[in-house]
């Protein structure tokens, strides 16, 4: 069983990004509103202001799913789905992708009940 | 990565200059960082600071500020400390009057390496204790050694 973590960058996506993840068969995920750190450091902190222009081409605020897993080879589906969408994760500004193992969880919708 | 001790020379640290204007406390940190290393034009370096100045404040609290830039004309960066005494009173309203700057200039392609440079330099300055033995250097030398020691 794992945790996925997507940060995606480009919240246009995130409707494609979540057909993905219903396809590959996450059947659930959780999503939060996020901001990178650069973003905020320099538009909200002003000792860090002169660097806003190193932020050019970066998207303000960003998505971030969760979504435990109970099969690894979703993640792989996942993974290669996304990559068709959002372009090389690899690629600057693209977006964040990991997973972490998860030993145990409760509260967690039965497969066959989740939509 | 050299660290802020590396950068900041002893002969580019003032304790308590006769200046009582930033613009010109500046002005002379910038000329004293242009008597150990060579920089081609200090006004032009002075002007980036201020412009950036202009922005918005870099003053970080506790009577710290931290004006900076980075700027084509140089090709490394240093730092540059003045220890202020009485305080400046040109702080933005409820801010405590600034009695240590630290002014870090940088090439613009090291943005990275100014950050955190900036970073560090932010994080030790909230040490009140470490504010209190800068404030009461006896001379440049011991400011040198305060700001070595604390980096470690």
């Amino acid at each position: 069983m794992k945790l996925l973590v997507f940060v995606l960058n480009n919240e246009e996506y995130l409707e494609e990004v979540l057909e993905a993840y219903v396809e590959a068969g996450v059947t659930g995920a959780t999503i939060l509103d996020s901001e990178g750190m650069g973003r905020f450091l320099t538009y909200e902190v002003p000792l860090f202001a002169g660097f806003k222009e190193f932020m050019k081409g970066n998207k303000p605020y960003n998505k971030t799913i969760f979504s435990v897993v109970r099969d690894d080879s979703v993640i792989k589906r996942v993974k290669s789905l996304i990559d068709g969408i959002v372009g090389d994760l690899n690629t600057p500004g693209t977006g964040i992708m990991f997973s972490l193992p998860v030993d145990w969880a409760s509260g967690l919708v039965p497969e066959n009940e989740e939509v | 990565m050299d660290g802020i001790g590396k950068r900041l020379l002893p002969e580019c640290i003032l304790i308590d200059p006769k200046e009582r204007e930033m613009e010109l406390i500046i002005g002379k940190m910038v000329e004293h960082m242009a008597m150990v290393k060579t920089i081609a034009n200090p006004a032009l370096v002075v002007h980036a600071v201020l412009k950036r100045e202009a922005l918005c404040s870099t003053d970080v609290g506790f009577g710290c500020a931290i004006p900076h830039a980075h700027t084509s004309l140089l090709d490394t960066t240093l730092i540059a400390a003045a220890r202020i005494s009485p305080p400046l009173d040109i702080s933005e309203t409820g801010k405590t009057p600034i009695s240590l700057i630290f002014l870090m200039v940088g090439p613009e392609d090291q943005a990275g390496l100014h950050l955190k440079l900036l970073s560090k330099l932010a994080r030790l300055l909230h040490d009140s204790e470490f504010r209190d033995k800068l404030n009461s250097a006896r001379d440049a030398k011991e400011f040198h050694k305060l700001v070595c020691l604390k980096e470690g």
